[in-house]
């Protein structure tokens, strides 16, 4: 495939889900297994799709648009059918691509009551399309539409197959993120009513900024912040997410931690910084700000926790802290930071939910205190990739989860534009106590890992049958387990492709 | 020639046809009232004519006149078969019982 | 033979590999794994021997710097993966090797029949590789990575015997107080780099810095931030008062492990660190004063814990604390070689006094010093090994504790010379302490060796792997001085060694200049002094010297020291030569022994004022404020909306609008009503009623015309 001209190559990658959930659609419900198998088929040629293109990819130009479609779509309103990949779109298209195919190879086995894979597999393939294309989308209304296509499965995803209280969560999730997202399209359309350009183009609008006065910048900014903020979420945005994880099922965990999360932090990356440049270095402190709050905060409520799975949902809101402190840092290093920690959060905390599924399935319970340590007797193999996994999270050099962290901080000490000058003081604090984030981090996890991992087993699973890790989950977990090894081993994997992509985005803060 | 006999005539029996139709409770009686109502109105359509078109050949308001002598034939024609139902039915002829159109 | 400089990259690659490989094969190896990881770790010692010949012999060599840009971090700056070759590094190199190579071997017997045998070798070569990753790192990032290896290692084998909580917790706060001086030793690098943004894109390079701080390309306030965060991360992870509390609990781990943390790879680290920043710290006066008050705290309270200590494991640690304090001191006090020279041997005489520690618990299987006794006899080789051992780390003349621990005292009095009160503080309570060491360690022997023997278990001498080690540890313990004593040769010595072309004989502190050009900076030495012929002859030009020369030998100094150690080894005799006393003299000192039996209360504080509050106060608050408030703050944005839907649907629609709409067609109802009367079917009445109308109509036509 030539990068130039296959635009075709990410229209199939990016629809064949849906063409895929339509034939799930058709197929009878009775044939429960049959089903499965097919989305596991669907998800695979479409990840090969996507294998494919990453080959062909031209790493040597990963800062340009390659694999481009752009044709008029609705002309009444300007709005292009306008795709797109460069060197921050791959990772996560091909984060989204391979997740999906993990998650119905889980689902081969595992599926919460009440069953009916049916319509599960095909709202998680409608689900595929969705995050897949908001980060190929270089169309507003395009990129809108996709961003807000992934809400209605997710919404039907945590309502039919989640916990006890599905429904509460459920809504919550729907709302709380469409209410950003409200204000993010009326930044949009303000966006396009300024420049008077009667476009929709990212990268055109990009060239063309900054516009706008400077109290335009500032009330767009603050939508589009909205709108991006709830999604990623930044403290204190953050409640949907622990009540959305908490009740979803475990596929739909797997993919809100490791998917829909970055479409906030990707959407800033994309649009709110080139866009509106003077608008996001008038806000980067601020941002800053939230962004530690929410790095020490979300590590002290995990401290609290006693359910495994709101646990991991909490320690989203810290790591997905350091992935801003990034952004804020509006310098290239920062965002190389935010897209790296984007990656490695997606990875490692799309697994923990998995583990935690997992952890249910056995346990049927996921309260610490009911499971009470002793998982290294118990299921010995279960407990190491689960030190393993946590280790990552904490973020140990040499596995995935540093190279976010450290690199988010050392760019925060000297942030871009004339942040340095203006705020250098503060954001060296906020240095500081990103760092002191990271001992509360090792913190919770050490804690966790002690209180269910170590130590004997307690009187009730004592004679209980657990499994250890299945055929299955190895084959739906081994992927991330050594991409978790292999960004923390060789960061180049990201840093690299996403280098010449990042300095043109920078190109347009102007610093 | 004066109009004034022809049009005190016609006015003399419009009035009588008038009261004959609001007063009389007969319904043969409001019938014959139409006719003087009628007839009266053909006394003018001739006078005018005379007055206004004497020269008219086609002598329009006379030809209406028999027109209309010829259309209240007809509906003295229906209005009595109304009347001999009304009274087959009621057996009365007194348009007061005929209230069937009351709210 | 300098080519083997190049392939330094596989002293610590050899490790990895064999920790690799053990974790995924070591169960189906016939010795389960142990072999490679003692094969590798041979080979891996083989060549740190080649390589410290090597630069040993060229001493002062050019560092040698070899890298790979590793990834791009953008902005243009790069992460370097590379490795930095210089008699520093090889020092190090040899002694983290030769210590972990034997405590491979000693472990083979030592832990023989131990659950996950096959992981803790695994983890045993892991440790030695972070720990060699960091030595050989040549930019700050890589240190760092190979820093917080070192401390998941620890983590994982302090924690070893998982199932009691109180190892766990070992490790907990061990991995959690370390992880707490890395936030400033995370920054502190961080803030290094930033001011090398305008240098070069390589801002972590350890040279270029050095370089650059040297040169005054750095800004003072860079280097004083950034080194005062890094010497954070090194009062943690080198024991350092008040951080050292996680050392002595460390002591849970097996004591294989204790012996590699405590000589060679996890607290000597911070020390190294420092070593390898030297130039750049010795741009300020500032820092090199908290550094040495921070050693000087340690080296004296750290060792005044240990004189309460009943556990062996915990004396040794204490002690450790204690000797780190006076490397660290050293530092702070100008004395680069010095410290550097004491990490060497101390880590040599530790590792010994570890493993001869270790084979006396696994014989009487107890740590506690009063259940033993008597073990002179029973185990010999453990018992001459440990009493050499213990000569080394008091500071017995003509030992290598002896040489190094002089160097230290002596470039304590050089900076007092120089005028820095640091200095004589450095001097005179080293030299207290040096007493306490002795004092604490005779106990210890006379506890342990002499008498009767008091355990549950009839002692027994421990195997050839274990004995072995030890004896070649002894024999390191005394030779390894005297490559930098009164009878060394001018060049090469330990000081030539570790000299870079930053601290050539050169080299002077920006800071100590002409104000402190006293002529009376010659160091004079109590024990061995040392009257640098280089200072002596230069110091015409008012600067003080970084390196100080080799050692002069001073008799009558000798005799002091002897007599220190008598009394110390003599009042210990007295207190403890017959066995465990009715009331041990030092738990008798009234509140004094208090505040050591409860460790000055450091660790009741942290548990109470800092783990406890955040652990459960503050992240109670944290979690209910997120549930009740800010989700409150959500949940009430949902109710009021609500409430708003509710009153409009109520009000507006149901009252107003649709009030309307029904209003109008109810009144249409009520008219009609009243209207239709008139419709009475009476036709005669209609026709009156129009009649009525025409008339009007007529008048009012008139009336109008």
């Amino acid at each position: 495939m030539d990068p130039n001209t296959a635009g075709w190559a990410l229209v199939v990658a990016l629809f064949l889900p849906l063409l895929g959930a339509g034939l799930l659609v058709l197929m009878p419900a009775a044939k429960d297994a049959l089903i499965r198998r097919a989305a596991v088929v669907i998800t695979a040629v479409s990840f090969a799709v996507v294998a494919a293109v990453t080959a062909s990819f031209d790493f040597s130009r990963a800062g340009e648009l390659q694999f481009t479609t752009d044709v008029a779509w609705i002309t009444a309103i300007d709005a292009r059918f306008s795709l797109g990949m460069d060197g921050i779109s791959l990772p996560l298209f091909f984060l989204t691509s391979l997740l999906s195919l993990l998650c119905a190879i889980y689902t081969t086995k595992y599926l919460p009551a009440p069953g009916k894979p049916k319509a599960f597999l095909a709202l998680m393939l409608l689900l595929q399309t969705g995050m897949a294309g908001t980060f190929v989308a270089f169309d507003l209304i395009l990129f809108f539409i996709f961003f807000e296509l992934t809400l209605v499965p997710m919404f039907f995803m945590i309502g039919m197959w989640g916990g006890p209280r599905r429904d509460y969560a459920s809504v919550k999730f729907f709302l709380y993120t469409l209410f950003g997202s409200i204000f993010m399209l009326v930044a949009f359309l303000a966006i396009y009513f300024q420049t008077g350009a009667e476009t929709w183009s990212i990268t055109e609008l990009s060239e063309m900024a900054p516009f706008g006065s400077g109290t335009f910048q500032t009330w767009a900014f603050l939508g589009v912040f909205l709108g991006f903020a709830i999604k990623v979420p930044v403290w204190p945005f953050h409640t949907w997410l622990p009540d959305a994880h908490t009740e979803a099922p475990t596929v739909g965990s797997v993919l809100l931690a490791g998917v829909l999360l970055k479409m906030g932090t990707y959407g800033f990356i994309r649009i709110a910084l080139p866009i509106l440049p003077e608008g996001a270095a008038r806000f980067a402190p601020l941002i800053g700000v939230l962004a530690v709050i929410g790095i020490v905060y979300g590590s002290l409520c995990c401290l609290a926790q006693t359910d495994v799975k709101r646990l991991i949902a909490f320690s989203s809101v810290g790591h997905m802290g350091f992935v801003m402190l990034g952004i804020a840092a509006m310098n290239e290093a920062g965002i190389q930071a935010a897209l790296f920690g984007n990656i490695a959060h997606g990875v490692i905390t799309g697994l923990l939910f998995f583990l935690a599924g997992s952890l249910h399935e056995r346990y049927h319970t996921r309260e610490i205190a009911v499971i009470g340590g002793g998982m290294l007797k118990k299921l010995p193999v279960y407990g190491v990739v689960f030190t393993y996994v946590a280790i990552a999270s904490l973020g140990l050099p040499g596995l995935a989860g540093f190279w976010g962290e450290f690199t988010a901080m050392w760019a925060a000490i000297s942030p871009g534009l004339t942040l340095g000058a203006d705020w250098g003081g503060l954001y060296l604090v906020l240095v500081l106590f990103a760092a002191i984030g990271t001992v509360l981090t090792a913190g919770y996890f050490l804690w966790l890992l002690q209180r269910i991992n170590l130590g004997e087993p307690l009187e009730r699973w004592k004679d209980e049958k657990l499994d250890d890790i299945q055929a299955l989950e190895w084959v739906s977990w081994a992927p991330l387990l050594v991409l978790v090894l292999a960004l923390g081993v060789f960061p180049r994997l990201l840093f690299g492709v996403q280098d010449a992509a990042v300095s043109n985005l920078v190109g347009f803060l102007g610093g | 020639m004066s109009l004034l006999g022809p049009l005190l005539l016609a006015t003399f029996l419009f009035c009588v046809g008038v009261y004959g139709v609001i007063a009389r409770r007969n319904a043969v009686l409001v019938l014959m009232s139409v006719e003087l109502m009628l007839n009266a109105v053909n006394i003018n359509l001739v006078a005018f004519q005379n007055l206004l078109f004497p020269t008219d050949d086609a002598a329009s308001g006379q030809m209406f006149a028999l027109f209309v002598i010829g259309v209240a034939a007809a509906e003295v024609g229906v209005g009595l078969a109304i009347v001999f139902n009304m009274f087959r039915n009621r057996a009365s002829v007194d348009v007061d019982d005929a209230d069937l159109m009351r709210w | 033979m300098d080519a083997l400089l190049e392939y330094a990259w596989l002293v610590a690659l050899l490790p990895l590999a064999s920790s690799a490989a053990i974790a995924m094969f070591g169960k189906q190896m016939p010795d389960q794994g142990s072999g490679l990881g003692i094969a590798s770790l041979a080979l891996a010692w083989l060549l740190a021997a080649g390589i410290a010949f090597e630069t040993f012999v060229n001493s002062p060599s050019a560092p040698l710097e070899r890298s790979l840009d590793w990834a791009p971090l953008g902005g243009g700056f790069i992460f370097e993966l590379g490795m930095l070759v210089d008699g520093l590094t090889a020092v190090m190199l040899l002694l983290v090797t030769t210590v972990s190579f034997m405590v491979h071997i000693y472990s083979r017997e030592y832990m023989d029949g131990e659950p996950r045998f096959t992981y803790f070798f695994a983890m045993l070569s892991l440790f030695t590789f972070s720990m060699l990753l960091l030595v050989l790192a040549n930019n700050l990032l890589l240190a760092v990575i190979g820093w917080e290896l070192v401390g998941l290692c620890s983590y994982l084998l302090i924690g070893f015997y998982w199932e009691e909580k109180s190892n766990q917790d070992a490790g907990n706060k061990a991995f959690l107080t370390t992880k707490f001086g890395d936030v400033g030793l995370i920054v502190g690098v961080m803030v290094l780099s930033s001011g090398m943004f305008a240098l070069t894109d390589t801002p972590f390079n350890i040279i270029e810095i050095n370089t650059a701080a040297v040169e005054g390309q750095l800004a003072t306030g860079t280097i004083v931030l950034g080194m005062l965060l890094i010497f954070l991360g090194c009062i943690s992870k080198s024991g350092q008062m008040p951080l050292h509390v996680w050392l002595p609990d460390a002591m849970a781990g097996p004591t294989p492990v204790s012996a590699l943390i405590h000589a060679a790879t996890m607290v000597t680290a911070g020390v190294f660190l420092l070593a390898r920043m030297f130039p750049t710290l010795a741009q300020s006066a500032t820092v090199m004063a908290v550094i040495a008050i921070f050693g000087v705290v340690t080296l004296f309270f750290g060792g005044l814990l240990a004189l309460v200590q009943d556990d062996l494991k915990k004396i040794l640690a204490y002690s450790t604390i204690s000797q780190l304090g006076y490397m660290v001191a050293a530092i702070g006090v100008g004395g680069y070689t010095a410290s550097v020279f004491h990490l060497f041997t101390h880590g040599f005489f530790k590792a010994l006094l570890f493993l001869a520690a270790g084979s006396l618990i696994h014989a009487v299987h107890t740590n506690n010093i009063s259940e033993m006794g008597g073990m002179a006899k029973a185990m010999p080789h453990t018992f001459w090994t440990f009493i050499v051992g213990s000569l080394a780390l008091a500071g017995f003349p003509l030992t290598a504790g002896f040489f190094s621990k002089d160097e230290i005292l002596i470039a304590g009095d050089i900076w007092a010379g120089a005028g820095f009160a640091t200095g004589s503080l450095v001097y005179w309570v080293g030299l207290a302490a040096a007493f306490v060491t002795t004092f604490y360690m005779a106990r210890a022997c006379f506890l342990v060796f002499a008498g009767e023997n008091r355990s549950h278990h009839p002692p027994h001498e421990s195997g050839k792997l274990i004995t072995v080690p030890l004896m070649v540890l002894a024999v390191l313990s005394i030779a390894s001085g005297y490559l930098f004593s009164p009878f060394s040769p001018e060049s090469p010595n330990f000081e030539t060694w570790t000299a870079t072309p930053l601290l050539d004989e050169d080299a002077t502190y920006p800071f100590a200049g002409d104000a402190h050009a006293a002529a009376d900076v010659t160091g004079e030495g109590v024990l061995a002094a040392a009257a640098p012929p280089s200072l002596a002859a230069e110091s015409a030009d008012g600067a003080v010297h970084v390196l100080h020369g080799v050692p002069t030998f001073h008799g009558d100094l000798l005799i002091i020291v002897l007599v220190l150690f008598t009394i110390a080894v003599g009042l210990a005799y007295r207190f403890y030569g017959r066995g465990v006393p009715e009331r041990d003299p030092t738990l008798a000192m009234g509140p004094f022994s208090t505040a050591l039996v409860r460790k000055y209360g450091l660790d009741d504080f942290g548990y109470r004022y800092i783990v406890v509050p955040v652990r459960d106060t503050l992240a109670g608050w944290a979690s209910h404020s997120s549930n009740q408030w800010i989700d409150g703050a959500v949940a009430g944005v949902g109710r009021v909306t609500k409430a708003a839907a509710t009153g409009t649907y109520r009000v507006v629609d149901q009252r107003v609008i649709d009030g309307g709409i029904n209003g109008a067609a109810f009144s249409a109802a009520w008219w009609s009503e009243k209207l239709r009367r008139i419709q009475s079917g009476d036709v005669q009445r209609y026709a009156g009623v129009l009649v009525a109308g025409v008339i009007v109509l007529v008048l009012a036509f008139a009336a109008a015309r």
